[in-house]
């Protein structure tokens, strides 16, 4: 999928969950009108019979429809193990499908959305990645707070692979990285981005904030990233002319993994201001 | 939170067992459902009389208890299985004594997702490992194998806790057994890295000192690749191995190692072994 695909997709969504927001309101105010037109007393009873048979169908059909959406979600949640076993090809051809067909459910289309964001993520195709995450968060406003946190950081991470550090850092500002509103799980895929965004950004002061806290969650993560993160404690404490505890952090982050592929990590980061 | 004992163990089994009773009365309400929805396509209802009339709406009032009733069944599910993960953030971020206070709030009530309940009996048997109740800790991950509760990846995790847990409390025969077979199992590189400490563990508990280090620089290599900041504990293990060997010089490296990632008390409280090291060796200076 390229870019210009995945704005299309992101249109045709956004045109897709209007017109399933107002099927919703449509067959609703039918089913309501004919059910109350049916039992109220100014219908002749062939009308309350008609009326009383529109509304058992309109509530038929609304069940068809959320059996067809379940079915939909299904198959895009089946996608999820296509990724997760590398079957990429298979798994955007299972999502495109699952993201483009009518469904009533919008959590359904934006996961299927979300997961095609994943495979051009995997891809290393960082542009149709982050196109297809924003549009999940704009779409997803409101409801669907943990797939809206999750592209969040998805866009967040593509945006410091595209270089623009500034980007990155507004797409995760609304998510604290801390506190029992943002699971931990999700505090762990947070912490090395935003640190990888505040050392692009030379904000050391922001990384040096509840340092203990953040050490804590450092010490979670596997070994590559703890080490990353590590690094970066350990320069931002440098700046700060925190000599001690910035060689307790570089041997530590030595200690968690090889030199030189913590500080392959952290070029990466640093390389984005240039 | 009381000591965890077997007893302790067992009831939380049986309570936390998915109630089967849970949806009868929304299978009773869509039974009547179905009944009213038939009511005037079978009979000839009345429809000049009021009554007659209000037939039509029972499906529908019927149609919003059901909704109810599943929204509060739902939302009943929702918090248990909040509640349950976030304990299991408490419990990767050893805020034991909120562990401790959730616990018995979360194993005396039914729940309906098993990998939620597989990580509530899991917190439960890590709970009575840090209160010592080893024979209680090996009954749950048993009980847990036995019944198979949780996710793979759950599982294969508790067949080695519950080796762990038999040789915390000695039951060193059925330790040894288990860890020959688990050796032969493939596992992951991630699982396989537990594996090696529960295995370095044993040697180092049983005086097979020789045995823990020989092939060290492999096994270093794969406890530095994927136990990230737990290879502290195993660094540890290393540390009390070349400590009774008579080499020093290894142990105070390894001990220094171990204590730049793991503070020394935290490693005592989970392997006494490592007592004499601790005594003996100059721990790294941790300035946060």
């Amino acid at each position: 999928m390229r870019e210009s695909e995945a704005n299309q997709l992101i249109r045709s969504l956004r045109r897709q969950m209007f017109l399933a927001g107002l099927w919703k309101v449509s067959v609703l105010a039918i089913i309501l009108i004919a059910s109350i037109g049916a039992a109220g007393p100014w219908t002749t009873p062939e009308q309350s019979k008609m009326l009383w048979a529109i509304s058992v169908l309109g509530a038929g059909i609304w069940i068809v429809f959320t059996i067809l959406g379940l079915r939909q979600a299904r198959e895009s949640n089946q996608a999820a193990v296509y990724i997760a076993t590398g079957r990429l090809d298979l798994a955007e051809k299972q999502l495109r499908t699952a993201a483009l067909a009518f469904n009533l459910h919008r959590r359904a289309k934006l996961l299927a959305c979300h997961n095609l964001a994943v495979v051009a993520h995997g891809r290393r195709d960082f542009k149709t990645a982050a196109t297809l995450s924003a549009g999940v968060i704009e779409l997803g406003r409101g409801a669907l707070r943990g797939v809206s946190r999750i592209c969040r950081i998805l866009l967040a991470d593509c945006m410091l692979e595209l270089h623009n550090p500034e980007a990155a850092s507004r797409a995760i500002a609304p998510i604290p990285l801390s506190g029992p509103e943002v699971p931990l799980a999700e505090q762990l895929l947070l912490l090395p981005i935003r640190l990888r965004c505040d050392a692009a950004m030379k904000a050391y002061d922001h990384i040096l904030i509840d340092l203990p806290g953040k050490l804590k969650r450092a010490e979670l993560l596997d070994s590559p990233k703890a080490a990353m993160c590590h690094q970066i404690f350990a320069d931002a404490c440098d700046h700060d002319g925190r000599r001690t505890e910035a060689e307790f952090l570089r041997r530590r982050a030595e200690l968690y993994h090889d030199e030189r592929g913590a500080e392959d990590q952290k070029d990466l980061a640093i390389d984005a201001t240039d | 939170m009381d000591q965890i004992d077997i007893d302790v163990a067992d009831r939380a089994f049986d309570a936390t067992r998915q109630n089967r009773r849970e949806n009868h009365s929304s299978f009773f309400v869509i039974g009547l459902m179905i009944t009213a929805f038939l009511v005037p396509i079978l009979f000839e209802l009345d429809l000049e009389t009021t009554q007659g009339r209000a037939v039509f709406l029972i499906p529908w009032v019927l149609l919003l208890v059901l909704l109810g009733l599943s929204w509060r069944r739902a939302r009943r599910h929702r918090l248990i299985g909040a509640a349950i993960a976030s304990t299991w953030d408490d419990a990767q971020l050893e805020n034991w004594d909120a562990v401790e206070t959730a616990i018995p709030h979360l194993i005396d009530k039914s729940i309906r997702s098993v990998s939620d309940r597989g990580r509530i009996l899991v917190i439960l048997a890590a709970t009575a490992e840090r209160q010592k109740s080893y024979d209680a800790a090996a009954h749950i991950y048993e009980e847990l194998l036995r019944e198979r509760i949780g996710d793979a990846p759950l599982l294969q995790q508790a067949q080695l806790a519950l080796a762990s847990a038999k040789l915390r409390n000695e039951e060193l025969a059925d330790a040894v057994d288990l860890l020959d077979r688990l050796q032969k199992i493939e596992m992951p590189a991630s699982l396989r890295a537990i594996y090696e400490v529960i295995r370095l563990h044993q040697q180092v508990f049983m005086g097979h000192d020789q045995d823990a280090v020989a092939d060290i620089d492999d096994r270093i290599a794969l406890f530095r690749r994927h136990l990230s900041t737990r290879a502290g504990f195993a660094y540890a293990l290393v540390a009390a191995a070349f400590h009774r060997l008579g080499r020093p010089e290894p142990a105070q490296r390894y001990w220094n190692d171990a204590t730049m990632l793991v503070s020394p008390q935290k490693i005592l409280e989970r392997f006494e072994i490592t007592k004499d090291v601790s005594h003996n060796y100059k721990p790294a200076e941790r300035p946060l």
